[in-house]
């Protein structure tokens, strides 16, 4: 025992060595070996010939942000290990020490002990409030101010970024604009169906021009397959709301007179809630489904349980994919029109997606601002959401914009944009409209239902920014939204399985009677007046 | 455990009623546990798309190493293991003196203040300031992004050492009583007495430290940001994690993107992340198991 | 040994008399204290926001320089929609688990000790604990792949022997909820939990049984006379622990077995406070909730204790 003891002890002062040791290496061993990534691209075959002119930053010394990326579920953990963060760094100097969000209080941690680290890319509604404060991060305006950089922002996203203080703090990307979206180029086609060929050949190819069309297919491929849920959906049922015309989200949209009002006061919300209930109880859609999450959803779908499948607009490319890795011989199209003449599509607020912020912690806060501006000016747009001219995309004859050879080779193979190639990753600086997506004339199955699709509906889409300010973010209205917010899913899904009239009426009174206990009229109240403010 | 010399008589009926309930027991026992980590297994070494088809349930259906081979080949897996091997050793050791040391201090009825201690003791187990303040202490106290975070903080651990307590309370009083007799001064006993004698309850608490050490992941979540520091266990739960989400809690941007991401994580290869980390702590526990079938008293008492 | 350790004399200085003797045991102790000092009651100080109106992007000072709102976030607990629901679910849960899960590791423990000793029992042994190192998330994978309405082995089975017509649907039925929690937790913890009392089993003097064998015990009554009764003390302090976390339940399984349709049944304080506390980044309302918890937590953990001091003589302390 005592033996055993004694080598113990040398083990742990030999171990307690290195580990120390270990700890201050850290970050310049980050630095040096992203530098020598960048420095291994330029021996490439095909050779960029994008010259970094323009808009890149002056001192391209090597320097390494850290940044906390709020999305669990990101492709990359670590910066460096793919095409497009090399070249970035090529260009820019720029590189990142990246850590990936695990739980949700994580972020909490580091804001309340002062320990954020330089940049902080979140999408998070509460979390961006958070951020919005001069105490906690630098607001873009004075490091423009002070570096005199050009942010390439128009005067609608300023304001779509406008924190309570007057400041903005971080300018959204993927934001789209109204312009964008009626001349049918928002990237964003929605939610969308996909239905599986063989069934539908099985049911008589049926026109799907209507919603009562979609239902009868579903009811009659549910005769002749009796085990296949009709529908499965992914989450998305809101999908139905927007092919009845119902404007708004489920949180927010308006009311019969117009106003702004939370979502159970949407004008028209009740026939989404009776088109639902009647689905299910014709067992159109599946309870247990409503639960499932991204893999289960996956093997119910790929195991040829399912005959259509709601989700986004990729989901056949998706489908089709996976059915060919399987070898199971299912193929999917999606369903590019609409089901109604009042649809709306993708009824969004425009406002964007993830926001980069930039912490008052920042080692060098000019030099972020100044790869930001990077990020947003047409070659770092290009080189983010496209990839590399050359390598991966290229101009045509017509002077398109098309995929090149070795880039289709790779995506035949199976290999992913993004976690192979690392294209439409790293989109800080990424506007959302046409100039920052390429305009593939030639076909990527994915690409063509997307085209296909945003074509369709473009007309009907319009971008409802003042909603996103409709929602609170501090005060007593925050808790009344929250309580609100929380008891939605369980209360809907209550209403729409409910499997008599009595239960339907009474789940649906039920859940307006907590909804009034809550505070309902107190948030709709403070709702309306917010939109009056976002105007002015 | 019982001694030899049952062996030597015969077997009444009831012998055989309870031999054979235990043994039906025992076998349901063991299907229902082993097959479940079992399929968890067959799925890690199956391929990643047709584990989604289902119904692989006994063998593996198009077998391959191959998601072995994609998480091995990311480098920081070989520095996990250093990392979680270290910190369980490290761990239990420090854990192990602390506890039992402690328990050894407080199983005596007549300690000055005894009530008291016990009461400071018992109330940190169930009072916390929350994440905020122990966040900043560490900070201060350089543990941040430090691999000493993952052993210190842990070594004293109350719950354990209340167990120990009881299990020194079960040693006869009366070999104390000798020993002091005899002029040992308490640090003697300790090491010579009641630490002999406490092998099954040392090798308990010892495994339920190593377990908690090389299972824990979420301090390396919280306080830790460097990635040569990162445990087996963060990664494999980083991989699991990844499509744990629902995506109804996110915006629906972010649950499109996400839903892309998480086509190549596949639950073959959250099954064989789970291997890598679960299986090595597996293989060393039946070495502590021989601590729990002897349990002879060593020294007679004398009545 | 009483006079030996000092105890008993109540003269003045004979306190300081009695502290010197144990001076190595004191000097632990107090080290423990230390070290608690440092890391459990220098932080506890945070508890402070419980009673403000706290920013987290105020930082530390800000938990002290924040608006006092005294019994607000608790008020607004105790009077919120889903109070009786979740307060419900947490206390079925934990008393269910306590009568149905804690007494199972105890007989598990006895049953392996009938059991002779080879290859098999280690078998039995090491397979009983495999549950508790698959984590939540892949149990609750496990539990879609077994019971799940539309691609679930059991159902699939169940359906083919013809014992049922329609799938169960055990993991979307509320009612069914608390079966499912219980059988999980069951299954999951009663090999780990067991390995205590098996420890304790083989501290049991061998010498008892002989002796029992000898007034010709069967072994029914070497179970119920020796055997359990040694373990009094162990089962007693596992049982107190177990009704500190009473209040408390199991978070991970609350929210991955949990799903919007059986939430009526399965939300409990902690899973609801996490949703609507802290990942609204609300850390004062979560510490609220908390303190009320640790306050019920503490009082449960004395109270039995000194019940059981006088009922049976053993106790937690």
């Amino acid at each position: 025992m005592k033996k055993v003891f004694q080598i113990f002890m040398v083990f742990v002062m030999v171990l307690s060595l290195t580990a120390c040791g270990s700890n201050s290496g850290g970050s310049t061993a980050e630095s040096s070996s992203a530098a020598d990534n960048a420095e291994s691209n330029t021996g490439d075959n095909s050779v960029s010939v994008e010259d970094a002119g323009d808009e890149t930053s002056a001192a391209n010394d090597p320097i390494t942000f850290t940044i906390f990326i709020d999305h669990s579920w990101f492709w990359f953990d670590s910066w460096g290990n793919d095409d497009i963060s090399k070249e970035i760094t090529k260009r820019t100097g720029v590189s990142f020490e990246i850590v990936r969000a695990t739980d949700d209080q994580q972020l909490a941690l580091l804001i309340a002990a002062g320990d954020l680290p330089d940049f902080i890319y979140t999408s998070t509604k509460q979390t961006m409030t958070l951020l919005e404060d001069s105490n906690v991060c630098y607001s873009y305006n004075e490091l423009i101010d002070r570096t005199g950089v050009d942010i390439h922002a128009s005067d609608t996203e300023i304001r779509n970024n406008k924190a309570e203080d007057g400041n903005f703090y971080a300018l959204r990307n993927a934001n789209v604009s109204q312009e964008v979206v009626d001349a049918g180029q928002n990237y964003d086609a929605g939610k969308s169906i996909a239905y599986r060929t063989d069934i539908y050949e099985a049911i008589g190819s049926p026109e799907l021009k209507t919603l009562e069309d979609l239902e009868n297919a579903l009811v009659a491929a549910k005769e002749l397959y009796p085990e296949v849920i009709p529908l499965l959906n992914n989450g998305n049922l809101w999908y139905f709301a927007e092919q009845l015309g119902i404007a708004g989200t489920s949180s927010v949209g308006y009311n019969s007179d117009g106003e702004v009002c939370y979502g159970l006061n949407i004008d028209g919300i009740e026939e989404y809630f009776a088109l639902l209930n009647r689905f299910a109880r014709k067992g159109l859609i599946d309870a247990e489904a409503q639960t499932y999450n991204f893999d289960r959803f996956s093997e119910v779908r790929n195991s040829g349980r399912s005959f259509m499948q709601l989700r986004s607009c990729d989901e056949a490319a998706v489908s089709n994919l996976s059915a060919a890795e399987a070898g199971t011989g299912y193929t999917w199209k999606l369903l590019t029109n609409e089901l109604s003449d009042n649809a709306v599509v993708s009824a969004n607020t425009g406002i964007g997606w993830s926001g980069t912020y930039i912490s008052k912690n920042c080692s060098d806060p000019e030099r972020a601002i100044e790869f930001m501006s990077w990020c947003r000016s047409e070659e770092g747009r290009k080189l983010c959401s496209w990839g590399i001219q050359g390598d991966h995309w290229d101009y045509n004859e017509q002077g398109q914009t098309v995929y090149t050879e070795s880039y289709q080779a790779g995506i035949a193979e199976g290999k992913r944009m993004q976690d192979d190639f690392g294209i439409g990753v790293w989109i800080f600086g990424d506007q959302g409209d046409e100039k920052a997506f390429i305009d593939y004339a030639v076909t990527d199955p994915q690409s063509a239902d997307i085209i296909a699709k945003r074509q369709s509906g473009a007309q009907h889409s319009t971008i409802m920014s003042e909603l996103y300010f409709a929602i609170p973010t501090s005060g007593d209205e925050l808790t009344i939204y929250n309580a609100l917010e929380d008891i939605y899913s369980s209360e809907f899904l209550k209403v729409i399985f409910a499997e008599t009239d009595e239960e339907y009426e009474a789940a649906l009174s039920n859940w307006y009677k907590q909804a009034d206990q809550l505070g309902i009229d107190k948030l709709e109240a403070w709702m309306r007046n917010a939109v009056a403010e976002y105007w002015k | 455990m019982i001694s030899a010399g049952k062996k030597k008589r015969k077997r009444t009926t009831e012998d055989y009623i309870i031999d054979s309930v235990v043994w039906i027991t025992m076998i349901l026992v063991v299907i229902l546990t082993l097959y479940p980590f079992y399929y968890c297994v067959v799925q890690a070494f199956n391929n990643g798309i047709d584990s989604t088809l289902g119904g692989v349930y006994f063998f593996p259906r198009v077998p391959t190493l191959e998601n072995f081979t994609i998480l091995l080949s990311d480098g920081s897996w070989g520095n996990a293991i250093v990392i979680s091997v270290s910190r369980t050793i490290i761990g239990t050791l420090l854990g192990v003196l602390v506890t039992s040391i402690l328990a050894y201090a407080l199983s005596f009825e007549h300690v000055l203040f005894r009530g008291v201690y016990y009461k400071i003791y018992i109330f940190t187990m169930y009072f916390s300031g929350g994440m905020i303040p122990f966040y900043v202490l560490l900070k201060n106290l350089q543990l941040i992004n430090s691999f000493w975070v993952y052993v210190i903080p842990g070594m004293l651990n109350v719950y354990y050492m209340l167990i120990m307590i009881n299990f020194f309370q079960t040693i006869p009083k009366s070999l104390f009583e000798s020993a002091r007799l005899d002029g040992a001064n308490d640090y003697t006993i300790f090491l010579k007495i009641a630490l002999p004698l406490s092998k099954a309850s040392l090798a308990t608490i010892a495994l339920f430290f190593a377990v908690g050490q090389w299972n824990s992941w979420i301090d390396s979540v919280y306080y830790i940001t460097k990635d040569h520091l990162r445990p087996m266990s963060y990664l494999m739960m980083q991989i699991i994690n990844k499509s744990a989400i629902s995506s109804s809690k996110m915006d629906a941007q972010s649950a499109a993107y996400a839903a892309s991401a998480q086509q190549s994580t596949t639950t073959s290869l959250q099954m064989a992340a789970m291997v890598l980390a679960v299986v090595p702590i597996l293989v060393v526990y039946p070495f502590l198991q021989k601590y729990f079938v002897k349990g002879v008293m060593i020294g007679a008492v004398k009545e | 040994m009483l006079d030996e350790m000092g105890g008993g004399v109540t003269k003045k200085n004979s306190k300081l008399k009695v502290f010197k003797k144990q001076i190595w045991i004191q000097s632990m102790i107090l080290g423990g204290l230390i070290f608690l000092l440092i890391f459990s009651y220098v932080p506890m100080a945070g508890i402070i926001i419980a009673f403000k109106e706290y920013k987290i992007s105020s930082g530390l000072e800000g938990m002290f320089t924040s608006k006092w709102v005294g019994l607000k976030w608790f008020i607004e607990f105790l009077s919120s929609n889903m109070f009786f629901v979740v307060v419900r679910n947490t206390l079925v849960l934990s008393l269910l688990k306590l009568v149905l899960v804690f007494p199972v590791p105890i007989i598990f423990a006895v049953m392996l000790n009938e059991m002779k000793n080879g290859k098999f029992k280690k078998a039995v042994q090491t397979a009983s604990y495999l549950p508790h190192f698959l984590s939540w998330i892949v149990v609750s994978g496990l539990c879609f792949t077994m019971f799940s309405s539309t691609y679930g082995l059991v159902n699939e089975v169940l359906i083919k022997l013809g014992v049922i017509t329609q799938p169960l649907k055990i993991l979307t039925t509320g009612s069914q909820y608390w079966g499912l929690a219980i059988g999980t937790e069951l299954w999951k913890e009663m090999g780990w939990s067991a390995i205590i009392f098996i420890a304790a089993i083989s501290g049991i003097d061998g010498t008892l049984y002989e002796a029992a064998q000898v007034d010709g015990a069967s072994r029914m009554q070497k179970i119920f006379h020796i055997t359990i009764p040694s373990m009094k003390g162990i089962i007693i302090v596992m049982f107190i622990l177990s009704l500190g976390g009473l209040v408390g339940g199991n978070m991970e399984q609350a929210l991955l077995l949990g799903n919007d349709l059986n939430r009526e049944y399965s939300e409990i304080i902690n899973s609801y406070v996490m949703k609507v506390g802290l990942s609204q980044f609300r850390f004062d309302y979560a510490t609220a909730v908390g303190l009320m918890q640790s306050v019920i937590s503490v009082t449960l953990v004395m109270g039995s204790n000194s019940l059981s001091r006088k009922i049976s003589g053993a106790s937690l302390y």
